[in-house]
């Protein structure tokens, strides 16, 4: 929100940034914590109020304090799972309760039971100890490559060849994302083409290339696969379109959540540092680990977090293409669209348009988490219809299930019955009043009671809303106590409770508060049987 | 305005033109008024941050188009765009919002407290007619918020009523640039901090107040509770705590001042002032002013009458002039007081005692500046804007600490700095703007001219001066690169402790910007070579052309709210009103005609010289008009055996004073919310300062005692009146011809004002005053304070400064809340040498000089350098002046305040 902060932190925009000074500070045991934010402010020529308020946002700084020595994850698929109970159990045996946090998500939700542990995840399959355990705790996410064409399945023999492609010129490269009308693939679905092209004609000087892996959508975990699985492509894609942009400088930001894709990425920029293409000089990449914040994930927050200050939505216009890091045009995607670049630049735009339909071409990462039989990440051409995905593809439901919800907490709730009148592109969901989203998918159980599903999605708003915008940062958390309210023996005013869904929708600043009301009114819509004992007759 | 259909867009399906970039929300509120968008978060004065929502409005490409909803405050109209305020889901909207806000909101604090005004939120809840939310109330989530914090002496703070619109996070750092507040924590249990989570008063808040008036509730209100008072009157003034010049509004009710804000469209503050302007008028009517005149009887002060004491003043006076003749008496006049009071005290001594013995503290502060700059420009005065700052690219500061001492511009240069325009500081002291400095020249005291003369080395060397400027409009520039060639760098850099790399980076700077502008106080004047370092300042600008065009020139920072406004009414031996030498004989013939008397010829004395010669006994009355010369000026124990030596001594002044205390007559002065006038400020704004309330009984203002004296004395002077004072000096005053009371308006005017009414923004456009600007190169010498043998014995160097919350000599502001803030005169010194004497915080310190000695509390602080002491002069109890030496600048003697050689002892 301040230009002033921002010109601050600026000052460090190449250096350690105030956000990673911050973590570093409040991590450090030396003095008082207070001593501590005084000295960095005062380097950083912002004021102790400044970081506090910043530092306070996170979880793992300051929520939870930076001593908790576990987490268990609290996403949604493994709440479904029933797996939940039997990792703390196990988290038990080694930490006192106190020592025990809790984590939104940590991406294992293809099993479940998830937790974090000295710096590795493990979930119900795959503990320490465990046999297929790999050791350092990757445990290796299940992936399904596209059967016709797949952007990700080829391994990459040489990175000094592999990322010669990325010298292309600008024009080029515009040419070639232009032609494969390449969308976002982090859930809102922009043409990258036109942000790229935005920010190439923003006039000369610093520009910025960020990549999005805050892939904190409980249900999604296609980004951690690709960030540890193929981090070259990510990086790859980044350098292309950074360079094409005008940038010099790679951001990536990726989740503490994720911490095995910290330690592949970081492996990545060193290998990258050693090839002919970081030598031919000009660009850097900085790897920017986060704190445990969900709204990290709104490409304005993240911008915020990076910059060290509060990680709370912009106003937009201006867009990230014409202002964005540091106050500067910047480039900012999620972390499958990079990754899709390396394959567009090697086969064309066209072999990418070829793919999908007319306007979601390619393929998308589709996740299935464990209430399907084959979970993990499914590589699937866009427009295959969505019933192909979860029968076929995910070989049908573990269990009885009455709904899925895809594209994450803020993603539509589809009931069993409408699976088949969905094919899996933008344009479909859209039309049936749903959203595909970042396209994870989560099985929700026959018996798992629906107002418990909402509550469930009122609390993490509520939780994890920036509180910049009073309709979401009192919408949320009202939402969720008129439903405790309810489930205590009040029920709801069914008027109330949609004017609330009405002035989330409409008021909201971001996504966050204004997307909560479409997986709340498909529950409202096709449950509402079930839900009738919690609303006034 | 264009008026094509590129910018018609429609409200309400009515069409209406929009400016290209306008928010609908303005948009809007121009055609409709304020209230038509209903908003919290919003505030003209701060950039758009879109949180409230409650200025949702529906738009639509076309008048059955699909709607959408957007934030007006940060959505830009479209051409052709319908608006609409009012659909049933945006009223639905907006009042749904307020109910959130409502649900957990102190019930109490929905409606105005008996007495007092709605806040904004107060209004809207009026105007949504609501009593209560129809969401369940949450207690828990207020329970952090439940103590309120009065914990400050002005500023207090109750989180319940705090509706989460960042105003006053926003307006610390938009505008003040202070970033004390910030939001902490998340969500719904997100709330507003102070510095790290601490109270108001442990916080690092300056007290600006400008977050209390962005605050739309009453979540943050002061002492004062200016926000909701029921004014019956609202009186424009300015304030008299610096040279900015703060447009003020006191606010009255049953004829007493209950509280002061700034004034939104002032053209000079826009809104903002600081603790002193908006809140440190309790000494108004404080019980120690002085309300009855006091005549010396038996070595006492004993009350009397006003006829009394003025026919004791012009019976001593009358009986000195004629047994010592006119020379024997002399006046001091203040720029505390307004343009027409100075004018008549000035004319007072010059046609009513007669002579030229007019001196004001100018001397003490800026007389270098108008005598430096006159011999460089022929102008004595800014030669740009405040306002100037937005077009500068570069800002110099030599010797100003101006975020203590000149807040509002202060903040606004930080403000420049922090957005990235290079900041060039040179200060031995690691001042606050100097955190923000792209260079900091951290001189040692008194090395300002070597510093400079190193800047002018590096213009010429780097080839960057300006030759066609330099060519066309200067003189003396190739005897000055002569010179400045041959200058000695690594003595300089000795000297200095400035090294050249840093100077040369400094030089390149300024010479580079485009538009650089250079500011200078006292730091730069109040010193041996104090004139030269002006006038090197001068060259500066001239060399690099940096004169005559917005976002440029050299612009002195004036101490005293009315410093230019008294020196340019002639109080100053040599010069009379206008800046007219008076030992030209047309020009005291043109005097003669304006005041109906002969102006005479003799060469009058300056302050330092009136206090020599009262020591030596030639000077036997002096007359004193609101200055506490005995804590102000150096070397005390000079001053005041000086006046014990005097004859008869007049003070006027609104508290007892130390000097006031050893006069044979006190008058009891009016203080300036009790009196009309105008003040100058220091970009030659001539402001109108208006009477908010009468004098306080017994007391009668400066002007009103002046004419009462020449009245008494024989000459007839009409009573006081500003307005008509305003036209007798319009018709001296070259530069104030076309100046009236009426046509000066809320917001003033900058001279030279034309006899047409034409101010002048910036000066020396087309050509300087005295023709070309001259050039005029000076060596550096050492000051005689530290060309010594006995340094050994006083290894320090003292130099003085103000502190934010207190002004001057501290009359006015101790006696108000200010004190709570800050309660003492500090020692700041080096960790290293406070280590050397076994110092500590706190640890009270002798300080030495060869003039005298005082006490004072350590401060262990790395904004000075090894070697350099720094305190304030706001305490009498301390009364640093006792230590000031005698040393003068070579050209205008002012005193060398800011540099004393002195030793220090830990006291056991």
């Amino acid at each position: 929100m301040s230009k002033n902060l921002r010109a601050l932190s600026a000052r460090h925009a190449r250096g350690k940034t105030l956000f990673q000074a911050l973590t570093e500070t409040l991590e450090d045991t030396v003095g008082t914590q207070q001593t501590r934010l005084t000295a960095l402010a005062s380097a950083r020529l912002v004021s102790p109020a400044t970081l506090l308020g910043s530092a306070s946002f996170y979880d793992f700084l300051y929520t939870q304090g930076t001593t908790k020595r576990a987490y268990l994850c609290n996403g949604t698929s493994c709440r479904l799972s029933g797996k939940q109970p039997g990792a703390l159990e196990t988290l038990s045996q080694h930490h006192a309760s106190h020592e025990i946090g809790e984590a939104t998500c940590l991406g294992h939700c293809y099993c479940g039971g998830a937790y974090w542990q000295n710096g590795c995840t493990y979930d119900a399959a795959h503990g320490p100890g465990m046999p297929d355990s790999a050791g350092d705790g990757a445990t290796g996410v299940p992936f399904f490559p596209a059967t016709t064409a797949s952007l990700f399945a080829d391994d990459i023999s040489s990175l000094d060849e592999f990322y010669q492609a990325a010298f292309l010129s600008a024009d080029r490269i515009i040419d070639a994302l232009s032609a494969s009308g390449l969308r976002g693939r982090g859930g809102a679905g922009f043409y990258f083409a036109d942000k790229l092209s935005t920010c190439a004609g923003m006039p000369p000087g610093r520009k910025y290339v960020v990549c999005n892996g805050d892939e904190g959508d409980p249900g999604a975990f296609s980004d951690r696969y690709l960030l540890e699985q193929t981090p070259h492509r990510v990086l790859m894609g980044m350098l292309a379109a950074g360079l094409a942009a005008g940038a010099d400088t790679g951001y990536l930001y990726i989740r503490a959540e994720y911490p095995e894709a910290l330690r592949c990425m970081a492996e990545a920029i060193n290998a990258f540092e050693a090839t002919t293409a970081y030598a031919r000089g000009g660009f850097q990449f900085h790897l920017i680990c986060g704190a445990g914040s969900y709204i990290c994930g709104e490409e304005t927050a993240l911008l915020n977090s990076i910059e060290g200050l509060r990680p709370e939505v912009r106003v937009r216009p201006p867009y990230p293409a014409q202002e964005g890091l540091f106050g500067k045009p910047t480039l900012l995607s999620n972390v499958e669209t990079f990754a899709a670049i390396p394959w567009i630049l090697q086969h064309g735009g066209t072999a990418f348009a070829d793919l999908g339909t007319k306007n979601s071409t390619g393929t998308k990462l589709v996740c299935l988490d464990a209430g399907f039989n084959k979970p993990g990440v499914h590589e699937v051409e866009m427009g295959t219809s969505l019933q192909t995905v979860l029968n076929e593809l995910g070989g049908g439901f573990r269990r009885t299930t009455k709904a899925v919800q895809v594209g994450g907490p803020l993603g539509g709730i589809v009931p069993l019955e409408h699976i088949a009148a969905l094919t899996l592109d933008f344009e479909s969901f859209a039309r049936e009043g749903f959203l595909l989203g970042h396209a994870g998918i989560i099985a929700i159980p026959q018996d798992f009671p629906m107002i418990d599903l909402l509550r469930h999605l009122f609390a993490y708003m509520a939780s994890e809303s920036c509180g910049k915008c009073l309709p979401c940062r009192l919408g949320t958390e009202k939402g969720y106590h008129m439903l405790q309210q309810a489930c205590a023996g009040s029920p709801l005013d069914k008027a109330l409770f949609d004017e609330l869904l009405d002035t989330l929708e409409l008021g909201s600043l971001c996504a966050l508060g204004g997307g909560l009301p479409l997986p709340v009114r498909n529950v409202l819509q096709y449950f509402s049987t079930e839900l009738e004992e919690y609303f006034q007759p | 305005m264009n008026t094509d259909s590129a910018f018609i867009s429609f409200i309400n399906g009515r069409a209406f033109l929009f400016e290209v970039g306008e928010t609908i929300y303005d948009y809007v509120s121009r055609h409709f008024g304020q209230d038509e968008i209903p908003v919290l978060c919003n505030d003209a004065a701060l950039e758009s941050f879109g949180n409230c929502r409650m200025c949702s409005v529906d738009v639509a490409r076309s008048e059955a188009g699909p709607k959408r909803v957007r934030a007006s405050c940060h959505t830009r109209v479209e051409a052709g765009q319908h608006v609409f305020t009012n659909t049933p889901r945006i009223t639905q909207l907006r009042r749904s919002i307020m109910e959130l806000l409502l649900s957990d909101y102190p019930a109490t604090a929905l409606q105005p407290l008996p007495g007092e005004r709605p806040t904004p939120f107060q209004r809207l809840v009026q105007q949504f007619a609501l009593s209560s939310s129809r969401f369940p109330s949450q207690p828990a989530l207020q329970e952090k918020a439940a103590q309120p914090d009065h914990s400050h002496p002005y500023i207090h703070f109750d989180a319940t009523q705090c509706i989460h619109c960042y105003r006053c996070i926003r307006a610390c750092d938009e505008i003040q640039g202070e970033f004390v507040l910030a939001m902490h924590g998340r969500g719904c249990r997100s709330r507003v901090i102070a510095s790290l989570d601490q109270s108001f008063k442990d916080s690092s808040c300056v007290s600006c107040g400008r977050c209390v008036q962005t605050c739309p509730t009453n979540a943050l209100t002061d002492l004062h509770r200016a926000k909701t008072l029921l004014a019956d009157q609202r009186v424009r003034t300015v304030c008299t705590y610096c040279g900015v010049g703060c447009n003020l509004n006191v606010l009255l009710k049953d004829g007493e001042i209950k509280a002061i804000e700034a004034a939104d469209d002032a053209e000079v503050n826009q809104g903002h002032t600081c603790l002193k302007g908006r809140y440190a008028f309790a000494y108004y009517n404080h019980p120690d002013r002085l309300t009855t005149p006091l005549i010396r009887r038996h070595d006492e002060l004993q009350p009397a009458t006003w006829d009394e004491a003025l026919d004791t003043i012009a019976d001593r006076l009358n009986t000195i002039k004629t047994q010592h003749g006119a020379q024997a008496i002399a006046g001091i006049s203040s720029s505390r007081c307004t343009n027409e009071e100075n004018y008549l005290m000035q004319k007072f001594m010059r046609v009513v005692i007669g002579n030229n013995n007019i001196d004001g503290c100018a001397r003490v502060c800026h007389a270098p500046t108008a005598f430096g700059m006159r011999q460089s420009f022929g102008t004595g005065a800014a030669t740009n804007s405040i306002a100037d700052l937005e077009f500068t690219d570069c800002m110099l500061v030599v010797g100003a600490n101006s975020t203590e001492a000149h807040p509002v511009i202060g903040a606004r240069m930080r403000q420049k700095a922090i957005k990235g325009t290079p900041l060039i500081v040179i200060d031995p002291r690691r001042i606050e703007l100097a955190r923000y400095a792209a260079v900091h020249l951290q001189l040692r005291p008194g090395t300002n001219v070597a510093v400079l003369d190193m800047l002018v080395y590096y213009i010429i060397e780097q080839g960057l001066v300006d030759e066609v400027f330099v060519n066309a409009r200067t003189e003396g520039f190739a005897e000055f690169r002569d010179a400045a060639l041959k200058i000695d760098l690594h003595e300089l850099e000795r000297v200095s402790s400035v090294n050249r790399e840093q100077a040369r980076d400094a030089a390149l700077l300024y010479a580079t910007a485009g538009n650089a502008m250079s500011f200078h106080g006292l730091g730069l004047t109040e010193h041996y070579q104090g004139s030269r370092g002006v006038m090197l300042l001068s060259a500066l600008a001239m060399m690099t052309g940096n004169i005559g065009r917005a976002g440029v020139g050299v612009n002195p920072l004036r101490g005293q709210n009315n410093v230019q406004g008294a020196a340019d009414m002639g109080v100053q031996p040599k010069l009379g009103a206008g800046y007219l030498d008076v030992a030209d004989a047309t020009v005291r013939a043109y005097y003669a005609q304006h005041y109906g008397r002969a102006v005479p010829a003799e060469q009058g004395l300056t302050t330092p010289e009136m206090i020599n010669a009262a020591a030596n006994g030639t000077l036997k009355a002096l007359w004193i008009m609101g200055e506490d010369i005995l804590q102000t000026d150096p070397d005390t124990s000079h001053v005041r055996s000086a006046i014990k030596n005097l004859g008869f001594l007049v003070v006027q002044e609104i508290f007892m004073t130390e000097t006031a205390s050893l006069a044979d007559v006190v008058l009891p002065a009016s203080s300036h919310l009790e009196k009309s006038g105008t003040f100058t400020n220091g970009e030659r704004r001539i402001q109108r300062v208006n009477q908010a309330i009468p004098p306080l009984s017994g007391t009668r203002p400066d002007g009103q005692i002046m004419v009462d004296i020449m009245n008494r004395m024989g000459y007839e002077q009409a009573g006081y009146d500003a307005a008509l004072q305003l036209e007798e000096i319009a018709n001296v005053v070259p530069f104030f011809a076309g100046v009236s009371w009426d046509s000066l308006g809320d917001n003033g005017k900058q001279w030279p004002v034309a006899q047409d009414g034409h101010d002048t923004k910036i000066l020396h456009t087309e050509q300087f005053e005295r023709g070309k600007g001259k050039f005029v190169f000076t060596d550096f010498h050492e000051t005689p304070e530290l060309d010594t043998d006995d340094l050994n014995d006083f290894p320090f160097i003292l130099t003085t400064g103000r502190r934010l919350q207190h002004y001057n000599c501290g009359s006015m502001t101790r006696r108000t809340p200010n004190i709570d803030l800050l309660q003492r005169d500090e020692l700041l010194i080096h960790p290293q040498d406070a280590r050397h004497y076994a110092i500590n915080d706190n640890d009270k310190v002798e300080v030495i000089s060869r003039q005298g000695k005082t006490h004072l509390c350590a401060r262990l602080s790395e904004d000075v350098r090894p070697g350099v002491l720094f305190t304030t002069f706001h305490f009498p109890e301390v009364a640093i002046n006792q230590l000031t030496s005698g040393v003068l600048d070579q050209d205008a003697m002012t005193p060398e305040f800011k540099v004393t050689a002195v030793a220090i002892r830990i006291c056991a």
